[in-house]
C-alpha cells in the first residue's frame, strides 16, 4: 500500500517535472537574449511583472561596464546625514535625457533615456528622441507625455510653480515644449542656447520628466475638487499644491514610480534606516545583455550626526562613504584603517577654479574706491602681496598649487597663462604697484590713504566655510598696509550686500572650474553673482535698466562669452574663451589663491566597476555619475 | 486637595500660554528663517536656488507673513491639536514625535531605574559605612561619574567598544534588526544596545544621587530617635529601614518634577553621540534649523511636562510626608 503510494507520487513528480521543462523552453530561448536578478525571475515567473524582454525597452540603453560583466545580488550599505534630500540624487538618482560620463569635460553628453537628438544650425530647437518601450518602476509606459505634463501641468501651473525657474528662460523668454510625437520632445528658445545640451546633462535635467499617470489623480487640473479636497485632508496637507510638492519628489515618495535604477521603500522622514530596491523596469543592460542595477538594494543609515560614521567607516560597516566624512582632517584615520575597514581610496577631483576667488567691487559706490580697485596696479599689487605658499601651509595642510582662478586643467577651457599670472610672493613688488595706485600716502599708524586722504578700510566678507582663509588673507594684506578687516557672513548675508552693491570685497569659493560656460560669475559679469562687478552685473541682467553700463574692456568679455555660448561648436566656444582668459590674465579682475584640494571617496573592497575617480561636483552629481548601477558585490 | 489640583491645573493654562510666546519669539530671534539655512546649505554644496523659488517655499510654510501672524497660526492650529507640519521632514510634527518617543522613554526609564537602583543601593551602603575603605571608593567613582561630561564618556566608551572589542555602537539596533518587526532577537538586541546609553546618561544622575541620599541618610541616622532605637535593641536593618531610608527619600521625589521633561529629551548630547533615534536631537536639529513648528511644539510639550511633573512631585512629596499639607 505504502509502496504504491510512493509509486504514484514518484510517477507524479516525474510528470510534473516534464510539464515543468516543456513549460520553460520556450521562456529560456528568450532568455539568452536578456539576463535579470534571479528574484526578478521569479517574480515574473510569477506574474507579478512582465517578462525581462517586456521589461525593457526596444532598444536599452547598453553600458559598458567599467571592469567587467558583473553578478547579482548584495545590499550597498552607505550612511546618510539626517534632513539631506541630495543625498538621495547623488547615489540613485541623475537619470536626465541626456548624460554625463564619469570623467565628463561638461560640455560632451551622451545619449541615456534619449537614444539620440537633433540641435538646429542656429542652436535655438533641440529635439530628442526617447527610447521606445520604457517603463516606469511600476510598469506603465513612460513617454513624452510626461515631459509634457511636467511642462505643462507643473513649471506651467502657476499654483505649483508661482515663478519660472530661471533655468527654462532664456535671453528673457521662457522656453518652449512641444510634443512631436509620442517619443519626441522638442524645446525652442527665442535666441541660441549653446550651453541647453550641457544643462540637460546636468542635474537639473532629471526633473524634467514626472509620472503622468501617477500624478493626474493629485492634479486639480484632472480630478474633481471635491475628491481632491478628501484625499488631501485625509494626508494632512493644507492644499493639493503642497500634496503634489511632495508626491512627484521620488526622494520623499516610495509610492511615485521612478526611473532610477532603486526605488525607496518607504517616505521620507520616517525610521532610522531607508531602503532603495532594484527597479525592476531599469532600461539599461550590460554589454552581456543583463539588466542593471546588478545590486539588489541600497539600505541608507540615516543619522542624526555623522561624527559616529567615522568610526563605523573604520570598522567596515559601510561599503560606499561619499560625504559629510571624507574631509581633509579625517584623511589620515582612514589611511590607518584601511585594512580593517576593508575599503580603498578613490580620488574625487573638486570642479571649482580655485580655493577661493577674492573679488573686489570694481564698481564700489565710493568713485575714488572705485578708481583704485580698478586699477589693474592695485589688483596685481594685491596677488603679489599673498604668501600663498604660506596660506596653503595653514589653510590646506599643504596640499595644493598656488593658482589664479582660471579653468580647471581638465577643461577644454584652461588657460595656463591666466592660471599662473602674478603668483610669486614679492611684497616689495607689491608696495610699489599699490603706490603706483594711487595709495602712496599713508597715515600715522602706517595705513594707505587714498588721494583725498581718507584711510582706505576694506571690509573682507567671507562665508563660514571659509573663516580661516578669509583671516588669513586680511592678515597678508595688512601687512602692505591696506587696512582690511575680515568678516564672515551667511552665504544669505553676503548676497544681499552684493545685491545693493555695498561690498567692498568678498572671499568666494571658486566655482566654474570645469562648467565654465554655465557657472561664468568669476569670468564674465553677467549677472549679480559676479560680486566683483556687481553693478556691471545688474545691468545685463536687467538688460540695461538697473545697474551700470560697463567700460568697453568688461562690455567686450561679456560679449565673448555671449558668442561662445550661442554655439555649439567646441572649438569657437575654445576661440572666445581663450580671449576671455587672455583679458583676465592682463588685467586679474579677480584674484585666486590655489587649486582646490582633491576630496576622495571609500569604497569596499568587495566593490567592483568603480571608476579610478570622478568629479566632486552637484551639477553632474558626485556619486551618482560614477554608475552605480553598474556596480556589483565579488564573493 | 481635589479644589487645590484644581487650582493648580488652572494655573497652568496662562503659564503655557505665556510660554508659548516666549517659545516662538525666541525661535525668531536667530537672524533667517528655515527657508534661508535650507538655501545657505545647498548653496555651499553648489545648488543654485532661484528667487523664484526661495519665495514660493516662504509663502508655502507661511515664513512670508509677519510674526505675530504666524504665531496666530500655530497657537490656532493647536487647539485643534493639529502640531503644525516640519518643514525639514515634510511631516506632521505629531507623527514625526511619535516615532521617536517610544525609544526616549525606554532609555530614560531605563537610565532612571539604573540610576536609583544604584544610587539607592550605594548611598545607602556609603551611609551606614561612613569613612569606610567602600565609601571612599564609592564616592571617588561617584565624584568622577559627576565631573566628566556624557558626551565624553559616550566617546570614551565607544573607543574601548571599537579598540577591544572591535565593533562600534551606535544607534539602538544592529543593521539586520533595524527593519525588522518585533521579535526575541530584535528585543536582545535592543537590550545589547541600551547599556552604553544608560550607563552613560545615568553615570551623572546616579553619582547626584548617591550623594544626596548619603548626606540625607547620615542626618537622620545621627538623629536622637535612631539611637533610641538601638538603645531599645532594634535590629540594625530593621532600625535603618524603619524611618531614616524613609526621610532621606523624599528628595528623591522632588526630583520627579524635572525628571519627567527628561525623560523626553534628557540625553540630547549623549544621542547625538551615540546616534540614537530619540527626541533629543531631533528638537537640536530642528532649532538648528530653525525647523519652527517642530522646535516649537516640542519645547511647548517640555514646558507641559514639567508643570505636570512639579504637580505630581508637591503631590507625592504631601503624600510621603505628612508635615507637608498644601491646602489649609
Amino acid at each position: 500500500m505504502l509502496n504504491g503510494r510512493l509509486v504514484l507520487l514518484m510517477k507524479m513528480c516525474t510528470i510534473g517535472f516534464l510539464f515543468l521543462l516543456l513549460g520553460t523552453m520556450p521562456v529560456a530561448a528568450e532568455a539568452d537574449a536578456f539576463g535579470e536578478a534571479p528574484e526578478l525571475a521569479e517574480l515574473a515567473a510569477e506574474g507579478e511583472i512582465h517578462p525581462v524582454d517586456e521589461r525593457l525597452p526596444e532598444e536599452p540603453h547598453v553600458v559598458e561596464p567599467i571592469e567587467q560583466v558583473g553578478q547579482y545580488g548584495g545590499t550597498m550599505r552607505v550612511f546618510k546625514r539626517r534632513g539631506d534630500p541630495p543625498a538621495y540624487t547623488r547615489t540613485i538618482g541623475y537619470e536626465p535625457l541626456v548624460r554625463f560620463p564619469p570623467h565628463a569635460d561638461f560640455v560632451t553628453v551622451k545619449p541615456n533615456l534619449a537614444k539620440d537628438w537633433e540641435v538646429s544650425e542656429d542652436a535655438t530647437e533641440f529635439t530628442f528622441h526617447l527610447r521606445e518601450g520604457l517603463r516606469w518602476s511600476d510598469g506603465e509606459p513612460m513617454d513624452a507625455e510626461d515631459i509634457m505634463f511636467w511642462w505643462e501641468d507643473v513649471v506651467n501651473n502657476e499654483e505649483i510653480t508661482p515663478a519660472m525657474p530661471a533655468t527654462w528662460v532664456h535671453a528673457g523668454e521662457p522656453m518652449e515644449v512641444e510634443m512631436l510625437d509620442q517619443h519626441t520632445v522638442k524645446f525652442t528658445f527665442a535666441e541660441t542656447h549653446g550651453t541647453f545640451l550641457s544643462e540637460m546633462g546636468m542635474v537639473q535635467g532629471a526633473d524634467i520628466y514626472l509620472p503622468r499617470h501617477y500624478l493626474k489623480q493629485y492634479h486639480a487640473d484632472y480630478v474633481d475638487e471635491d475628491e481632491l479636497e478628501k484625499i488631501v485632508d485625509e494626508e494632512g496637507y493644507d492644499s493639493w499644491v503642497d500634496l503634489i510638492d511632495d508626491y512627484r519628489d521620488w526622494r520623499y515618495n516610495p509610492e511615485r514610480p521612478t526611473m532610477n535604477a532603486w526605488q525607496v521603500t518607504t517616505w521620507y522622514g520616517v525610521g532610522t534606516t531607508r531602503t532603495a530596491e532594484r527597479n525592476p523596469y531599469y532600461w539599461k543592460v550590460d554589454t552581456e545583455g543583463n539588466q542593471l542595477p546588478y545590486v539588489d538594494s541600497v539600505r541608507y543609515a540615516v543619522l542624526e550626526d555623522v561624527e559616529p560614521a567615522v568610526m563605523q567607516t573604520m570598522t567596515g560597516e559601510y561599503d560606499f562613504v561619499f560625504r559629510d566624512i571624507t574631509s581633509l582632517d579625517n584623511y589620515p584615520v582612514f589611511q590607518d584603517a584601511k585594512e580593517e575597514g576593508n575599503y580603498r581610496f578613490k580620488r574625487l577631483p573638486l570642479t571649482g577654479t580655485n580655493t577661493n576667488v577674492i573679488q573686489f567691487n570694481l564698481t564700489h559706490e565710493d568713485p575714488e574706491t572705485r578708481e583704485v580697485f580698478q586699477d589693474r596696479d592695485f589688483r596685481v599689487g594685491v596677488s603679489h602681496a599673498l604668501d600663498r605658499e604660506k596660506l596653503i601651509e595653514l589653510a590646506f595642510l599643504g596640499m595644493v598649487d598656488a593658482r589664479q582662478p582660471a579653468p580647471h586643467e581638465e577643461s577644454p577651457f584652461y588657460h595656463e597663462g591666466y592660471a599662473n599670472a602674478y603668483l610669486d610672493y614679492d611684497p616689495e613688488k607689491a608696495e610699489q604697484l599699490l603706490d603706483a595706485a594711487g595709495l602712496d600716502q599713508k597715515d600715522g599708524d602706517g595705513w594707505r590713504l587714498l588721494p583725498s586722504g581718507e584711510r582706505l578700510d576694506i571690509l573682507m566678507l567671507g562665508t563660514p566655510g571659509d573663516s580661516d582663509i578669509t583671516e588669513l588673507i586680511a592678515e597678508e594684506l595688512k601687512a602692505v598696509g591696506l587696512n582690511v578687516e575680515a568678516r564672515i557672513e551667511l552665504w544669505g548675508g553676503i548676497a544681499e550686500l552684493a545685491g545693493a552693491n555695498e561690498h567692498d570685497a568678498v572671499v568666494w569659493w571658486g566655482a566654474g572650474g570645469m562648467d565654465v560656460l554655465t557657472e561664468p560669475r568669476h569670468f564674465v559679469t553677467q549677472d549679480g553673482n559676479a560680486y566683483w562687478g556687481a553693478a556691471w552685473g545688474t545691468w545685463y541682467a536687467t538688460g540695461g535698466e538697473a545697474g551700470e553700463e560697463p567700460p568697453e574692456d568688461i562690455k567686450k568679455i561679456n560679449e565673448w562669452y555671449e558668442q561662445a555660448v550661442q554655439t555649439l561648436d567646441l572649438e569657437e566656444q575654445q576661440r572666445y574663451m581663450e580671449k576671455v582668459f587672455d583679458m583676465h590674465e592682463e588685467n586679474l579682475y579677480v584674484i585666486g589663491v590655489s587649486d582646490n584640494v582633491e576630496d576622495y571617496t571609500l569604497v569596499s573592497n568587495d566593490l567592483r566597476n568603480v571608476p579610478e575617480w570622478w568629479w566632486g561636483a552637484w551639477a553632474v552629481p558626485h556619486a551618482s555619475s560614477a554608475k552605480l548601477f553598474q556596480f556589483y558585490f565579488t564573493d | 486637595m481635589a479644589s487645590y489640583i484644581v487650582r493648580r491645573v488652572l494655573m497652568m493654562i496662562p503659564l503655557l500660554v505665556l510660554v508659548s510666546g516666549v517659545i516662538f519669539i525666541v525661535i525668531q530671534l536667530p537672524p533667517g528663517d528655515y527657508v534661508s539655512r535650507h538655501v545657505a546649505r545647498l548653496e555651499m554644496e553648489g545648488v543654485v536656488t532661484h528667487e523664484a523659488e526661495i519665495e514660493a517655499l516662504k509663502r508655502r510654510y507661511g515664513l512670508d507673513r509677519p510674526v505675530h501672524e504666524q504665531y496666530l497660526l500655530w497657537v490656532r492650529a493647536m487647539l485643534r491639536g493639529d502640531f503644525g507640519y516640519s518643514f525639514a521632514v515634510r511631516r506632521p510634527v505629531l507623527s514625526v514625535v511619535a516615532e521617536r518617543l517610544p525609544y526616549s522613554i525606554i532609555i530614560s526609564v531605563a537610565t532612571l531605574l539604573f540610576s536609583w537602583v544604584v544610587a539607592f543601593l550605594v548611598g545607602t551602603y556609603t551611609a551606614t559605612r561612613q569613612y569606610s575603605p567602600g565609601d571612599y571608593i564609592a564616592s571617588f567613582l561617584g565624584f568622577l561619574g559627576l565631573a566628566t561630561p556624557n558626551f565624553m564618556l559616550a566617546l570614551i566608551l565607544m573607543w574601548i567598544m571599537y579598540s577591544v572589542f572591535g565593533f562600534t555602537v551606535g544607534g539602538l539596533f544592529s543593521p539586520e534588526y533595524q527593519d525588522a518587526p518585533w521579535t526575541m532577537g530584535r528585543v536582545l538586541d535592543l537590550l545589547k544596545h541600551l547599556i552604553i546609553p544608560v550607563i552613560v546618561v545615568g553615570t551623572a544622575g546616579t553619582a547626584g544621587s548617591i550623594r544626596i541620599l548619603r548626606a540625607n541618610l547620615l542626618d537622620e541616622l545621627n538623629k536622637p530617635y535612631v539611637i533610641t532605637a538601638e538603645a531599645k535593641g532594634v535590629p540594625p536593618f530593621r532600625r535603618l529601614c524603619k524611618y531614616p531610608l524613609r526621610v532621606a527619600l523624599i528628595p528623591f521625589t522632588s526630583t520627579v518634577g524635572w525628571e519627567l521633561p527628561n525623560i523626553v529629551s534628557g540625553e540630547t548630547i549623549t544621542a547625538v553621540v551615540l546616534s540614537l533615534p530619540t527626541v533629543g536631537p531631533m528638537l537640536l536639529r530642528a532649532l538648528v534649523d530653525q525647523d519652527m513648528f517642530l522646535a516649537g511644539s516640542l519645547i511647548l510639550f517640555l514646558s507641559l511636562l514639567t508643570l505636570v511633573g512639579t504637580l505630581v512631585s508637591d503631590l507625592l512629596l504631601a503624600w510621603l510626608d505628612p508635615r507637608i499639607r498644601y491646602d489649609r
